[in-house]
């Protein structure tokens, strides 16, 4: 990828947010984030009875000055989220392949991967990427820290599409082989005859928490094509006949806002991030409006 | 209908085999359509919105489509139609035919609905129908002029074109013209047949032509009246009379309604109601005019009471224009001279008043001046004839002097290149003249008669006016000249030439079509003739004349003649029909050509009329309505049909209509449910 993904400007934009999530998991290390996990961090939690076996460096010794009874001393465990954020390499985000690179797919679902990325090492947070294409799955990270932001756009930058690709497999096998579950951003436009629900139930299934980002050019979301043709699929290769006039391009339009609807409610049930951004839109204004109205983003 | 398809043969039959464009047409409709190619990121959504198992396939099952049956229809009533069906017919004549097609006014009669001309066309068109292939025909309008409008073509079009082109008119037509032009089509033919559609009229004497005539008659009906003659004179010293005859060429008696009008109005001057026999007429002279008027118009109307039909209305109207030649009003000034009184009493044209020398002369103008043996102080203003006048007068030297009388020697000479005076040649030997006086001091007169070298007849042209001078007593026995024919013949012609000129020398009625000499006088540089209808022909000099023929529209037309655009003299004349041969129309049943005669309306010969303009007419209707409902389609419904909506699907409206009906065929079906 020859394209800069993103400039200064918009990284210090990015400086101030953070990822969330809304059920914490467990890290390994210690990170910026709460946890559930009562631990052995700084910050008071609450107190409780001691008992035997407890570790006496965790008595409050100056309640049991004050009351002569042992307590413990619970404090919040601090830990660091583990952000997952994977980018559908399919050939259909190869789209579309001449005009305005900014409306290209691929290379928008790239800068707002990297956004959420520089986000989340900024924030502590354990960053894992994986690109998925015909020719298996590539996969950054994990790591921690700013410095390896550095890495990751090199990395991004070496990326590219390939064939078809099974969303359901795909992201089953990714649920299978993670040890270690936490937020999982997907960037894809679910152009995928086999669905993608099979695979968004194996991330939950996990205990990922799952925000899906469906990336859509203009010219998919609004079809400007006319006339008898045969519309061959860039990732299958499968033609299809068909004639569009007026009448057959709104049918197209309703037949997608039906779609969009159908993948809304699915993931409305399931407790699912969805949003659906036009790459003709701006690709940090997906981070910065529309992951924070579906509160990924604070 | 069914006794016509039954002999039904085709002329082309080969081209049946385009019936085969069928296939093509069918495949065409089981081939797809060939797309063009477009990469898209992904058919996913689209996979969905068309129901496309059969896309991939090159053919797909042939469904019964309007426009398939449409189409295959129209190939086969064009396949039909190239195929030249025709049924086999009785006709006139077929061939290589000259149509002669009677345009004459006796073909405006209505005792055929709607017209003569109207049936002798739907005949001539009749007869293009049952050509065949090879014939030809020339169709030659029948008139004054006879016109050929189409010359030997086989195009079917181009001969209803010509025939639907023709028209009646209200002249009678020259026959002897029309077969010549049609006899001129002979050369080069085997066997030229001559058609003529008409309602008989045709002259006795008509030359036998090369080829097979046919004749058709048409017309039923002879009831006809018309104004045969019509005419207005006054005798000299008599007021104008009118003259008119009435003639009913029917079979029946009948009553007519004779008016007449003057110089155009709309008022009536005159009418009387006349009971005119079958095969006769009325003459009608009794009708006293007017001095002041110049033309007539007569009309024939048929009483509400009548029983007998008028079928022919082109003679019913006749014109006439009052006669102004002559030299008008004259002034005899004599003290008897019997011989001037008798000759210009008898002068048409002269209005002649008389006084003696001594009454004095009186106040009023006058066209002519004639002065017998006297002459006044003053000679006034006007043309003068100046008969015997006193010798030795010097009154008026500046026109001419008389000196003493002398006796006549020798012999008359003539001025034999003179008009007014070359008629009198024959007798200018029996000319004897006694005593003359001598003229003299004339140099603008011309000399018409001279004896012993002495003027006896001089005119000429002096201070615009005319002057001729007779010097010597014109009585018996000074002369015999006024006991001869030469008298009178020289005071008509002096008369003449006193009389103002005229434009055209059409004193009488003209037939339609005949021409007319426009004579330019006085400088005219042209002359506007306007004609009945108000159409306006500028016609220009021809060396002082102009013949103009467009006179064919019964009428009154009025010539203007002008100078610098300004008119400085008119006239008037009238065309009438005046033809027995038109007006009496009684249709003939055969015709005489030399000895030969022959019958009307028969169809000896088989001709074909062919159908295809029908089959190619019904083939477009068929068309027109192939493309609407093409376009109908077009409009309302894509040519894809959706499938695979899961939620929220669309469904077009014909599907909706299906679906409904479906549903409720299943509720139908399901027992125990009441209506």
């Amino acid at each position: 990828m020859a394209e800069r993904i993103f400039d200064e400007k918009t990284l210090r934009k990015l400086e101030q947010l953070t990822l969330i999530a809304n059920k914490v998991r467990a890290g390994a290390i210690k990170g910026e984030r709460r946890s559930s996990k009562r631990g052995t961090s700084i910050e008071f939690a609450d107190y409780r009875n001691y008992v035997r076996g407890d570790d006496l460096r965790r008595v409050d010794w100056n309640i049991y000055a004050r009351l002569q009874k042992p307590f413990i001393k619970l404090l919040e465990d601090e830990e660091d989220l583990a952000v997952h954020l994977l980018l559908d390499g399919s050939a259909s985000m190869d789209w579309p392949r001449s005009g305005d690179r900014t409306l290209h797919k691929f290379l928008f679902a790239q800068r707002v991967l990297a956004g959420l990325a520089h986000i989340a090492l900024g924030s502590g947070d354990r960053v894992t990427t994986a690109i998925f294409r015909q020719d298996g799955e590539t996969r950054w990270g994990p790591y921690r820290g700013r410095g390896h932001l550095l890495n990751l756009l090199r990395w991004l930058e070496d990326a590219y599409t390939r064939g078809p690709v099974d969303l359901n497999e795909t992201l089953r096998n990714y649920a299978l082989r993670t040890t270690r579950a936490g937020l999982c951003l997907i960037l894809t436009d679910l152009m995928d005859p086999g669905g993608y629900e099979d695979g968004l139930r194996a991330l939950q299934g996990r205990g990922f928490e799952v925000a899906v980002i469906q990336v859509l050019s203009p010219d998919e979301i609004m079809p400007e094509i006319t006339g008898d043709l045969k519309l061959l699929d860039v990732e299958t290769g499968i033609p299809q006949e068909v004639t569009i006039d007026e009448a057959m391009r709104d049918l197209y339009i309703q037949r997608l806002q039906a779609w969009q609807a159908d993948i809304g409610a699915y993931c409305t049930r399931r407790g699912i991030h969805y949003v659906c951004v036009s790459t003709g839109t701006p690709w940090e204004q997906v981070i910065l409006s529309e992951l924070r109205r579906v509160s990924v983003v604070h | 209908m069914l006794s016509s398809l039954s002999t039904l043969s085709l002329l082309s039959p080969l081209a049946l085999a385009l019936g085969a464009l069928a296939i093509p047409i069918i495949l065409l409709y089981m081939l797809r359509l060939r797309r063009t190619e477009m990469p898209i990121s992904s058919t996913f959504l689209w996979q969905q919105l068309v129901r496309d198992r059969e896309a991939n396939a090159p053919w797909q099952r042939l469904r019964l489509s309007w426009l398939l049956l449409l189409q295959l229809l129209i190939l086969a009533l064009l396949v039909i139609a190239l195929a030249r069906p025709f049924t086999k017919v009785k006709t006139i004549s077929t061939g290589r035919m000259v149509l002669l097609l009677d345009a004459s006014a006796s073909m405006k009669a209505t005792d055929v609905e709607p017209s003569r001309f109207d049936a002798a066309r739907e005949i001539g068109l009749d007869l293009v129908d049952t050509l065949g292939s090879d014939d030809t025909m020339t169709v030659i309008q029948v008139s004054a002029v006879p016109e050929v409008l189409a010359a030997a073509s086989r195009d079917k079009l181009v001969l209803r074109r010509a025939i639907r082109s023709a028209e009646p008119s209200d002249v009678s037509a020259d026959w002897q013209a029309a077969m010549t032009l049609a006899a001129s089509g002979s050369v080069g033919v085997n066997e030229l047949k001559v058609v003529i559609i008409s309602d008989g009229g045709l002259p006795d004497n008509l030359p036998p032509i090369p080829g097979v005539v046919r004749f058709v008659s048409v017309g039923e009906r002879a009831s006809n009246v018309a104004i045969s003659a019509l005419a207005t004179d006054a005798m000299p010293g008599s007021p104008p009379q009118l003259f008119a005859r009435i003639t009913n060429y029917g079979y029946a008696d009948t009553e007519v309604i004779f008016d007449i009008r003057l110089n155009n109005s709309s008022t009536i001057y005159w009418a009387y109601r006349y009971k005119v026999p079958t095969e006769s007429y009325v003459d009608i002279f009794e009708i006293e005019l007017p001095e002041d008027f110049d033309t007539i118009t007569a009309q024939l109307t048929q009483p509400s009471s009548a029983v007998v039909n008028d079928y022919l209305d082109a003679d019913n109207t006749a014109y006439a224009v009052r006669d102004r030649s002559g030299a008008g009003r004259v002034l005899l000034v004599t003290e008897d001279n019997i011989f001037l009184r008798q000759i210009f009493r008898s002068l048409r044209g002269v209005q002649l008043f008389e006084i003696a020398p001594e009454d004095g002369m009186p106040r009023q103008a006058f066209d002519l001046y004639v002065f017998d043996g006297w002459l006044p102080d003053q000679l006034p203003d006007g043309d003068l004839l100046i008969v015997n006048p006193p010798p030795n007068t010097d009154n008026f030297d500046d026109i001419f002097r008389t000196g003493s009388e002398q006796e006549a020697a020798g012999d008359i000479t003539l001025a034999e290149n003179d008009s007014r005076v070359r008629n009198l040649i024959s007798y200018a030997n029996s000319i004897s003249i006694r005593k003359y006086t001598i003229l003299s001091d004339m140099p603008w007169a011309d000399v018409l008669m001279t004896v012993d070298g002495y003027p006896l007849i001089a005119a000429g042209e002096i201070h615009n006016r005319q002057i001729a001078l007779i010097p010597f007593d014109t009585h018996y026995p000074n002369t015999d000249m006024v006991l001869q024919p030469a008298w009178p013949i020289l005071i008509a012609e002096l008369s003449s030439w006193f009389s103002p000129p005229r434009i055209t020398d059409t004193a009488q009625s003209l037939p339609p079509g005949a021409p007319v000499t426009i004579h330019f006088f006085d400088n005219a540089d042209k002359a506007d003739v306007i004609l009945p209808d108000g159409k306006r022909v500028t016609v220009l000099p021809d060396d002082s004349e102009m013949v103009f023929a467009d006179t064919f529209q019964p009428g009154l037309y009025r010539v203007e003649l002008r100078r610098d655009d300004q008119v400085i003299k008119s006239e008037q004349f009238a065309v009438n029909l005046f033809d027995d041969a038109e007006s009496r129309i009684a249709p003939l049943d055969r015709i005489v050509f030399g000895t030969t005669a022959i019958s009307g309306d028969s169809r000896p010969e088989t001709g074909r009329r062919e159908w295809w303009p029908w089959l190619a007419g019904i083939g477009l209707i068929v068309l027109i309505a192939e493309w609407w409902v093409y376009h109908r389609r077009l409009q309302r419904i894509p040519r894809v049909t959706v499938s695979g909506l899961r939620s929220g699907r669309q469904i077009p409206e014909s599907n909706r209509l299906r679906a409904l009906i479906r549903r409720l065929a299943r509720r139908r079906s399901q027992p125990g449910r009441t209506q």
